[in-house]
Formats: structure tokens, sequence, C-alpha cells
């Protein structure tokens, strides 16, 4: 799953629309300028793990944030890793370069909710929970391919960026739809279909997309709310089914909040697609949380 | 072992104990309110039967450890 694949052409026309013909554009969130010099690097063939190690290494917060993220329950190593180059080794290019994306997306995104009622800590938290959530998940998935494994921490990081584009471009009805959500006692999906006819799905998976990110990944975000959109048999259907359960577990666990008080609507299709054995859930649960705890010290500090 | 009697043994009280201490007004509060945590979950199969449960126990212990 690399992140030079033609772009992802579904994103519903709806939302590309009206994104693109709000004045305030250009206060999309943009892709953290490091995670671009990485790709620019990791596609040049002569690169190795150590010219992609200088470029984090640059940033000694980052690469404070990038061990400790990988040290963490989340990721499940069996050996401390204690440099760039190890994390490389362990993991790949395209992952550590994913955990930077993830680890500097909040940093450099906007942390005003533009005096709306929308709680921005409690989003990241919920985000990163997600994050979580899906690489724990990941860990108890038997012969998951790597190119999935690596993209799940980002995937569910990023997953409800939509509302962060909907917030930035578009606050009034977006604090409309949460007043809908509140007073209609619905979930914030429907809150948002009536308000702009289209939903956070649709406007993330158009903002991913922008970023020329990877297909699944757009895919992930555009139907973590609706899996069953996609066929089983889809290639893309297993990274979806995961996002969408991370996302229905950090809920179950009140980890932040994306808006939403309820739990969302779990597809069992989905569960039973994981295969993950009913007596595991409890101890997923409890390495979520520790997991959590742990990345999210790290990301915040 | 099932995810129901996994959350049993961590915590030395059984489902049942904790579940029969309540109150039937305890327990119609934590049945509302999981109902209203799970509103678009009106199934009771695979992953939200297990759901449902853990916090159903989880709010009984909560109960249990305010009293």
């Amino acid at each position: 799953m690399s992140s030079g694949e033609v772009r992802y052409v579904f994103v519903n026309p709806a939302a590309r629309d009206r994104i693109e013909a709000c004045p305030d554009h250009s206060d999309l969130p943009t892709l953290p300028a490091i995670f671009t010099r990485l790709q620019n690097a990791i596609q040049n063939p002569s690169t190795d793990a150590g010219d992609v190690a200088r470029i984090i290494e640059n940033d000694q917060s980052l690469t404070l944030r990038l061990l400790k993220t990988v040290n963490s329950a989340a990721f499940g190593l069996n050996s401390k890793v204690d440099s760039v180059e190890r994390a490389i080794a362990l993991l790949g290019f395209d992952e550590v370069s994913q955990i930077v994306l993830a680890a500097s997306l909040i940093h450099s995104s906007p942390q005003s909710s533009k005096g709306r009622p929308f709680n921005m800590e409690k989003f990241w938290k919920h985000c990163i929970g997600v994050g979580v959530s899906a690489r724990v998940l990941a860990q108890h998935i038997d012969g998951l391919p790597k190119d999935i494994r690596q993209s799940t921490f980002t995937a569910g990081l990023v997953h409800d960026i939509g509302k962060l584009v909907m917030l930035q471009l578009f606050a009034d009805d977006f604090a409309r739809a949460m007043d809908v959500c509140r007073m209609e006692k619905c979930n914030l999906l429907s809150a948002e279909k009536i308000i702009f006819d289209f939903n956070h799905c649709d406007a993330g998976s158009y903002l991913l997309d922008v970023w020329n990110m990877p297909r699944d990944m757009v895919k992930a975000v555009e139907l973590h709310h609706s899996p069953e959109d996609l066929i089983i048999e889809d290639e893309s259907y297993l990274f979806v089914a995961l996002v969408h359960i991370a996302d229905a577990l950090t809920h179950f666990l009140e980890i932040g909040s994306g808006g939403d008080p309820f739990i969302p609507e779990i597809s069992e299709q989905a569960w039973r697609t994981l295969a993950i054995p009913e007596k595991d859930v409890p101890r997923v649960l409890n390495t979520i949380q520790q997991a959590y705890q742990e990345v999210y010290k790290v990301i915040f500090s | 072992m099932s995810a129901e009697s996994e959350a049993e043994s961590s915590s030395g009280k059984s489902v049942q104990e904790v579940l029969d201490a309540l109150t039937p007004q305890q327990r119609a509060k934590i049945d509302a309110t999981v109902s209203a945590l799970f509103r678009y979950n009106s199934g009771e199969s695979g992953l939200v039967r297990i759901l449902r449960k853990l916090k159903t126990v989880e709010l009984a212990r909560r109960l249990g450890s305010e009293k």
C-alpha cells in the first residue's frame, strides 16, 4: 500500500463540490512537511534506512515521540527499540513514516474549535484511541498482511479527520449539525447528512484523496461507518472492517469523544471478518486501554 | 472460556454475583443506560452481545463500589 497509487476517484461529489467552492478552502489541514519529505525519500530507490533515520532525527522531539510510540503496547514488539534505524528495521519504511505522520499531525493541525462547542482535546483523544485500537486489533488477527498492519495506526488516527474539515471550513453548519444531534438525540452522522447532504466520512475521504494517501486508507475513512457498502470480497474490506471495529471499541471504552455520545452501529459481518475469538475481547480491551495511556502521553508531551 | 466468564475471573466476584447484588431499581437503571448507549445496535449477537454484557457488569461494579 504505497502512497504513489492512482488517486481514489469515488469521493462523494457533494462533498468535493462544496469543499472546493468554500472561500476558506485554503484553511484545509495540510500534510506535515516532514511526512512529505519522508515520502519523497522513500520513493528514491537509492535511499537506505540511515537516510530516512537522519530526516526524522533532525527533529528531536519527533524522534522521541516516534520511539515511545513504537515501544508502547500498541505495537507489541518483543524488544526495546532505541533508535530510528532499529524501528525501520523492525517495522519498515512505510509504517515508520505513517507513525511520523500520526505523531506530527496533531501538532500541525488547527487546535481551535473556532468558538464552537466542539472539544478538540476529546476529539484527538478519540482519534488516538481509534489508532491504538486498530493497531492492537491488528496484533490479534492471524495472518494479517503486512501492508494492512502497517497502516492501521494512521488510518485509525485520521478516521474522523472529516470533522476537522467541516469545523474549519463550515463552522456554523457543523455547530448546527451538533445541535440537531443533541436535540433529536440522533447520531452526528445523520445530523451532518441533514445539514450538509454529506457527512464527515465523505469530507475525510476527500481530504485524504487530496493528500494522495493510499487508496485503502481513503476507503477506510469513507466507509468506517458503513463497511457493508463494500462487498466482503473487496481487497480493502478487511482494512475497512478493522477501522470500523476499532472505532466502536474506542466509543465503548469512552476514550475521548468525536462529538457523538452513542456507540455507533456495529457491523456483525465486519466483526466476524476479523475472526478474533470472543474469549479474547476483554484482553483486547485491556491492551487498548494500556496502550492508549502510553501513546496519549507520548503524543501530547 | 467466554468473554463474560473471563470478565468474572479478573475481579473476584462472578458476573452473576455482581448482578444478583443489584436491587430491581438499580438493574433497571443500568439496563436503561446500556440500552441508550447501544441505541444503534438492536442486535444481540456477536460483539454487541459481548460489549453489552461487559458494560452491564462494569456499571454494576461501579454501583457496588459506590455503596
